[in-house]
C-alpha cells in the first residue's frame, strides 16, 4: 500500500499538527531536520515561514533521547563515567571532569595536584578539538569546503596526542573519582611541545582565509542578535553570554582545579550575533593555547601521582548527601548535581547541558530573520544535540 | 541575600558550605511563592541554572537552581509537593528559559507547571506523554532526610523541622 | 560465513534478499562489471545521528579520506544516495524517520550500521529501556555491522571493503599488515 494512499500520514505528527493551530494567513510551514546536512545532528525546527521570513520557530527535541539521566540511577557511581563521555562527545572531558568533581565533592576527595594539571591540559586540549570541529562545521554549513579540511587536519594533530593517556579518540571517559586514569608518557609530552608552535602558525591562516572574508562576514554580522538581558532570561552561558560582552567564563569567575595559577584572558566582543559569538570562541582557541602552554611548564613541579592512593572503586559508596560541580565547557557551564543516598547506585544525577538553555533562545533570535539566517544563528549557538536531549 | 527575598514569605532559610555542597543558600518555599521569588531574583540580576525534580516519600522536591554571572553564589530553592496533588505555578512567564526546564521535569516525574505556555512532552516521545520514567518504586525511594541536610539554619518553619527532625532524634538518641 | 572469495549469488542486488527484475538483456559479464562500477562508487547518505557520526566526518576527510575508495560524495538526500550509514543511536522518536528514508532510497541500496548503538542499541542497551531502539536491524535489513563505540576510521573503511566483497564478490585491497611486538 503506498504512502499515498494513506492520508492519516500526510497530516503530520504531533507537533506539526500543535505548530499548525496557531497559523497565520498566507504562511508555510515547513520542517528543518530531523535528518538535515548540517552536522548538528538530530535536530528539528518546525518553522512557519511568510515568503522567505519566518514567523514562527519551534525546535522539536527527543529524536536523541539516551535516558542519560535515568542511567544515572541504574549504573553504578564508576561505571556512569563513560555515559559523561557520550553526552557531549565534543567536550566529553568537560562533562567526565564535571561528574567526578560532583563525587569528589560527596566523598571529600582532595585530587593530587599533578593530577588537576593533567585534567587541565587534557580538557584544554579537547576544547581545542571542539571548538576546531565546530568552526569548520559552522563554515561548512554556510557553504565553504576548505576550511573543515585544514580544521580536521588540526584536530586530527591532537587526536594523536589526546588518545595516548586516553584510549580514545572522540568519547573519552579517562577521568577518574581521584585523578585521571593514566599519566602522559614522553611521547605524548613531546607531541604537545611540537603541536603548540604549530597550531600558532594555523591560526593567523585561518584568520586569513576565513575570518575576514566578505561573504562570511555579511553571513554572520547582524544575525541572531541576542543581547545581555535574552541571555539572563533564556539562562545562556558560554560563548553566546560571551559574544553579548559579559566576560563571565567560571575559569575566572569560581576558579576550580588549579585555573587560578594561569594567567589568560576572557575573550568578549559587544556585538551580541553572531559574528560575536564566532570572534569569542576564536579567540578562546589562542587563550586555550596559552593556558596549556603555562600548565605544561608547571607540570614537572606538580607534587602527587595521577590518582590519588587508594583510588575508590567503581562500587564506591559516597555519603548521603548532594553536591553541585560546573566546569567551563566548550559550550558553555556544564553543571552536574548529584544526590547521594549512600548505596552504590546514585539517587539522582541531573546533567545541566549549556546547549539546553543556548538552544531555547532559538525561537526568540530567529523570528523576524530569513531562513537562511536561521542555519547562521544556529551554527552559531554550537550545538551538540546528545547534550541537548540527553 | 535574606534583602533579595524580603517580601516572600519562606518555610526554611539555611545557609550551606559551597565547598561541601555547591550551594550557598537553600531555601524551602511553599508552590504559591516561587512565582514571587522569582521575580525578585530576576530583579537582582540572578539567572536560572537549571529544574529539576527529585522524587522522595515525602512527596515531590522541586528544585531551582538560580546563580549570578561573574558572583558565584548558588541559590537553590526547594518546594515540596504532595505526591497526588502536584501542581507548582510555572516561572516560565519571568524566566523563559524556564519553559524547556519545566517542560523536562513533567516529562520525567509527572510534575504540572501551571502557566506554563507549552506543557508538551519535549523529550519523551509524543505517545509517551504519561510514561514517567524517573519516578521511583516504593523499594528504593528514600525519605528527605536520608538525603539532604539543612545545613547552618538561619530561619526555619515547624513543618520543615519537622521533616528533618526525626534524623535529630535518633542522632540524639544514639549519643 | 562464506570464503574470503566467494561469488555472491546474482539473484539479488539490494539488503534483505529483495528480489529486482533481471534485465530484458542479461548477460552476466555486463552485470559483474556494473557490480564492480556500483560498488567502487557508493554515495553514502549522511545520515549521522550521533557521536559516530564525527567519526563519519573524520573518515572522509583529509587523513582517512574515502574518496580513495569511492565514497566521495555524502548525498543529504535519500533519492540520490546508495548506501546508508546508520551512525549512533536510533530512538523512538527517530525510528519512523529511518524506515521512511529507507524507504525513500531507490534501489540497489545498502545499509551499515556503524556504531554499538546502530548494532544493538549499545551502552544504552539498560533493564529500563525506554527510548531507544535496541538495534537498527530491527527496523531496516542491515548489510554489514561495524562495531566500536566509536569504531575507529579505519574501522568503518574496512566496512566499506566488506560491502564492496558482498556486491562484486571479492577484496579490492590489501590486507594492513600484522604489526610486530
Amino acid at each position: 500500500m503506498s504512502a499515498y494512499q494513506n492520508l492519516e500520514q500526510m497530516k503530520g505528527d504531533f507537533y506539526t499538527q500543535k505548530f499548525e493551530a496557531g497559523k497565520q494567513d498566507g504562511t508555510l510551514i515547513i520542517n528543518m531536520g530531523p535528518q538535515h546536512p548540517s552536522t548538528h545532528g538530530v535536530l528539528r525546527i518546525v518553522i512557519e515561514v511568510d515568503g522567505e521570513y519566518i514567523v514562527r520557530a519551534e525546535p522539536v527535541l527527543g529524536y536523541l533521547h539516551r535516558m542519560h539521566e535515568k542511567m544515572g540511577e541504574t549504573q553504578t557511581w564508576g561505571g556512569y563515567v563513560p555515559n559523561m563521555g557520550r553526552v557531549d562527545y565534543g567536550h566529553a572531558m568537560a562533562w567526565n571532569w564535571a561528574y567526578v568533581g560532583a563525587v569528589e565533592k560527596l566523598m571529600g576527595i582532595e585530587v593530587p595536584e599533578r593530577a588537576e594539571y593533567l585534567r587541565v591540559i587534557m580538557t584544554e586540549f579537547n576544547r581545542l578539538t571542539s571548538h576546531l570541529l565546530w568552526w569548520g562545521a559552522y563554515i561548512l554549513d554556510l557553504g565553504a569546503f576548505t576550511p573543515i579540511m585544514y580544521a580536521f587536519d588540526d584536530r586530527e594533530m591532537i587526536l594523536d596526542i589526546l588518545q595516548r593517556p586516553s584510549a580514545s579518540r572522540l568519547t573519552y571517559s579517562n577521568f577518574r573519582v581521584g585523578g585521571v586514569q593514566m599519566d602522559f608518557d614522553d611521547k605524548c609530552i613531546e607531541l604537545m611541545k611540537a603541536f603548540i608552535p604549530h597550531f600558532r602558525e594555523r591560526l593567523p591562516m585561518y584568520h586569513d582565509l576565513v575570518t575576514e572574508n566578505l561573504i562570511l562576514r555579511r553571513r554572520i554580522e547582524g544575525i541572531g542578535i541576542m543581547d545581555q538581558d535574552m541571555c539572563r532570561r533564556y539562562g545562556c552561558t558560554g560563548p553566546v553570554v560571551r559574544g553579548a560582552g559579559i566576560p563571565y567564563d567560571l575559569r575566572k569567575d569560581e576558579p576550580y582545579s588549579v585555573y587560578d595559577r594561569f594567567d589568560f584572558d576572557i575573550p568578549t566582543q559587544d556585538s551580541a550575533c553572531a559574528a560575536g559569538r564566532y570572534h569569542v570562541r576564536v579567540a578562546e582557541m589562542e587563550q586555550s593555547m596559552r593556558i596549556i602552554e603555562q600548565a605544561l611548564e608547571q607540570l614537572d613541579s606538580a607534587e602527587g601521582g595521577h590518582i590519588i592512593k587508594k583510588a575508590p572503586k567503581p562500587s564506591m559508596k559516597p555519603p548521603a548527601g548532594e553536591a553541585y560541580f560546573n566546569v567551563e565547557g566548550g559550550r558553555g557551564k556544564i553543571g552536574v548535581y548529584a544526590v547521594s543516598d549512600g548505596s552504590k547506585v546514585p539517587y539522582r544525577v541531573k546533567l545541566r547541558a549549556p546547549g539546553f538553555s543556548n538552544l531555547s533562545a532559538f525561537a526568540e533570535a530567529a523570528t523576524g530573520t530569513i531562513l537562511a539566517d536561521a542555519v547562521s544563528i544556529l551554527g552559531s549557538l554550537d550545538l551538540i544535540i546528545p547534550e541537548i536531549d540527553r | 541575600m535574606l534583602q533579595v527575598l524580603e517580601g516572600v514569605a519562606t518555610q526554611c532559610v539555611a545557609k550551606q558550605d559551597k565547598g561541601v555542597t555547591g550551594n550557598v543558600w537553600s531555601i524551602f518555599l511553599a508552590p504559591n511563592q516561587i512565582v514571587k521569588a522569582a521575580q525578585k531574583l530576576y530583579e537582582a540580576e540572578y539567572s536560572l541554572e537549571d529544574v529539576l525534580a527529585l522524587d522522595i516519600e515525602e512527596g515531590f522536591l522541586v528544585i531551582y537552581h538560580f546563580n549570578r554571572w561573574n558572583i558565584e553564589e548558588r541559590v537553590t530553592l526547594r518546594v515540596l509537593l504532595p505526591k497526588d496533588n502536584a501542581v507548582v505555578p510555572s516561572i516560565a512567564s519571568i524566566f523563559h528559559g524556564a519553559e524547556w526546564h519545566e517542560r523536562e521535569t513533567r516529562d520525567f516525574h509527572g510534575v504540572i507547571f501551571e502557566g506554563n505556555p507549552n506543557l508538551v512532552p519535549i523529550l519523551m516521545a509524543a505517545e509517551d506523554v504519561d510514561v514517567h520514567p524517573l519516578i521511583k518504586t516504593a523499594k528504593v525511594r528514600k525519605s528527605i532526610k536520608d538525603l539532604l541536610t539543612l545545613g547552618e539554619i538561619v530561619s526555619c518553619s515547624k513543618e520543615v523541622e519537622e521533616l528533618f527532625a526525626e534524623a535529630e532524634a535518633e542522632e540524639a538518641s544514639d549519643a | 560465513m562464506a570464503a574470503q572469495d566467494s561469488v555472491v549469488p546474482k539473484d539479488f542486488l539490494t539488503t534483505g534478499n529483495h528480489y529486482m527484475d533481471p534485465p530484458l538483456v542479461n548477460i552476466p559479464l555486463a552485470q559483474d562489471l556494473f557490480d564492480v562500477c556500483r560498488s567502487m562508487s557508493l554515495w553514502p547518505m549522511t545520515f549521522g545521528l550521533a557521536c559516530c557520526a564525527i567519526e563519519m566526518m573524520a573518515t572522509g576527510m583529509a587523513r582517512f579520506d574515502m574518496a580513495r575508495f569511492g565514497a566521495e560524495v555524502f548525498r543529504p538526500s535519500p533519492r540520490q544516495a546508495d548506501v546508508m550509514i546508520v551512525a549512533g543511536t536510533v530512538t523512538k522518536k527517530m525510528a519512523p524517520a529511518v524506515v521512511r528514508l529507507y524507504e525513500q532510497m531507490p534501489g540497489p541500496k545498502w545499509v551499515i550500521a556503524m556504531g554499538n548503538c546502530a548494532i544493538s542499541g549499545g551502552p544504552f542497551k539498560i533493564k529500563d529501556n525506554y527510548n531507544v531502539i535496541e538495534g537498527v536491524d530491527t527496523l531496516i535489513p542491515v548489510d554489514v555491522y561495524v562495531p566500536g563505540c566509536p569504531p575507529r576510521p579505519e574501522g568503518l573503511l574496512e566496512g566499506f571493503f566488506e560491502l564492496q566483497r558482498l556486491i562484486t564478490g571479492k577484496r579490492w585491497w590489501p590486507v594492513a599488515a600484522e604489526v610486530e611486538g
